[in-house]
């Protein structure tokens, strides 16, 4: 196997597209080790992309811009990530409390291989979209369409996550996250993340809601969404709306059952749904 | 392909051949005789294996080599005085308090604390205890590695 160092995006994308399915892309690598029989197995070509500037965090007129190699500690701990919406990204990665994790995981890394983590669930709450570049095109997708399965996703073998966009919401708007598991250093059993906007009549005007690890990828819960969109909101119809919810079929394997992913999928939902909501009350 | 790499280790440069997905743990291991970082889990979940990486604690089984070439990487071994053997305070302390029973987990608790202490020289239990939170210790001797870490920040208050 070769080990190939590109110094410029262009050059990576090149390196992509002369090499494709032979070519695995790293950056934090976290992931590596875990999964190293899937990911090298067939691979020809190893390519850094650590070094192509892609480790930025930029707010501006259409949101939050984050760089596919940023780690998670700088998004963490960014002024961007401490008020507002966008805290819930925070909130989400402080779950994770292993700081040598969060140092070199990134971004790109956690939205391409593990939906089954944290900041994908987030991310999707916040309606996130992932910028997807080759050499010879760039396309935008929401990235609750980029995942197709367990480590799955649609992009090309030529194609690499450049960046994670996440528009500004409304003001009166809140967003949360809760997860539930067995330990800090285990992956989640479930996690749910909550957006809500409030309306000039205190009714619920926009909603998200996202439970992630209960299926793969993580599922947005529009039935739920429906039960509180226009209505005015309280502990009882949030209760109402988590039970919605997790009316669907859960995974069942070495962390939990089905049956207590359902349970606990439940209660994150609500706890999330209750802190945007407050959130959302105090115009945030 | 083999790939060669230069790796600082312990402010000593080796250059290796290795295979691009091999971990840094394995590297340390195997092509420098360095056992005294530990491989338990092998997914960067228990913190046996924390090296220092340019000061900062890293889960060198989850670490692919190739990534730290031209980082200086300190391994436990690297922490003492070379010239004279005279052990850093963390392992003075952690002798002197009993921090361990089975020593596995050792090396990576005290290197985990010396990335800690260096950031932070004077941290609460607290926030000993959150720096911890990634390192196991599958003989449960917390409350002892916590008194050790403290009591080694107040001998480096001293300037060692």
């Amino acid at each position: 196997m070769e080990y190939l160092t590109p110094t410029t995006t262009d050059e990576a994308l090149s390196l992509l597209n002369k090499y494709g399915e032979d070519a695995v892309i790293v950056a934090g690598g976290v992931f590596f080790t875990p999964h190293k029989e899937e990911l090298f197995n067939e691979a020809k070509v190893l390519i850094s992309i650590g070094k192509l500037g892609l480790d930025y965090i930029k707010v501006d007129e259409e949101g939050l811009k984050l760089g596919a190699t940023t780690n998670l500690t700088s998004i963490m701990t960014s002024d961007a990530t401490s008020k507002g919406v966008f805290r819930v990204l925070s909130e989400a990665i402080s779950s994770i409390p292993i700081k040598r994790i969060t140092d070199m995981g990134t971004v790109g890394g956690e939205v391409c291989m593990s939906a089954e983590t944290d900041l994908p669930t987030a991310l999707i709450a916040l309606d996130g979209r992932v910028v997807i570049a080759s050499s010879t095109e760039s396309r935008i997708l929401p990235l609750e369409k980029f995942y197709l399965g367990y480590l799955s996703h649609v992009l090309e073998p030529n194609e690499m996550v450049t960046e994670i966009q996440v528009p500004h919401f409304p003001p009166k708007t809140g967003a949360a996250f809760h997860k539930l598991e067995r330990g800090t250093v285990d992956l989640p059993i479930v996690n749910a993340a909550a957006r809500i906007t409030l309306g000039p009549d205190d009714k619920c005007s926009g909603v998200k809601i996202v439970l992630g690890c209960v299926t793969f990828p993580p599922v947005i819960a529009d039935n739920a969404e429906k039960l509180l969109m226009g209505n005015k909101l309280d502990e009882k119809i949030i209760a109402r709306a988590a039970e919605a919810a997790t009316d669907i079929e859960c995974i069942t394997d070495i962390r939990a059952s089905g049956e207590l992913r359902k349970r606990w999928g439940r209660i994150a939902v609500e706890k999330a749904l209750n802190k945007a909501y407050e959130q959302a009350k105090g115009g945030n | 392909m083999a790939v060669s790499i230069s790796l600082i280790v312990n402010g000593e440069e080796h250059r290796v051949e290795i295979e691009p997905w091999w971990s840094l743990a394995h590297v340390l291991r195997e092509e420098l005789q360095l056992t005294g970082t530990k491989i338990m889990c092998n997914n960067g979940a228990c913190g046996s294996c924390t090296v220092l990486m340019d000061g900062q604690a890293v889960s060198s089984c989850v670490k692919l080599a190739v990534l730290a070439e031209g980082k200086n990487i300190t391994t436990i071994e690297g922490l003492a005085e070379l010239e004279t053997g005279e052990l850093h305070p963390i392992q003075e302390a952690f002798i002197k308090y009993s921090g361990m029973q089975c020593g596995t987990c050792t090396p990576g608790m005290i290197l985990t604390a010396k990335a800690l202490l260096d950031e932070n020289p004077t941290p609460t239990e607290d926030e000993v205890r959150g720096a911890l939170a990634g390192n196991l210790c599958r003989c449960g001797t917390y409350k002892r590695i916590t008194k050790c870490i403290l009591a080694a920040a107040d001998m480096m208050k001293g300037g060692r």
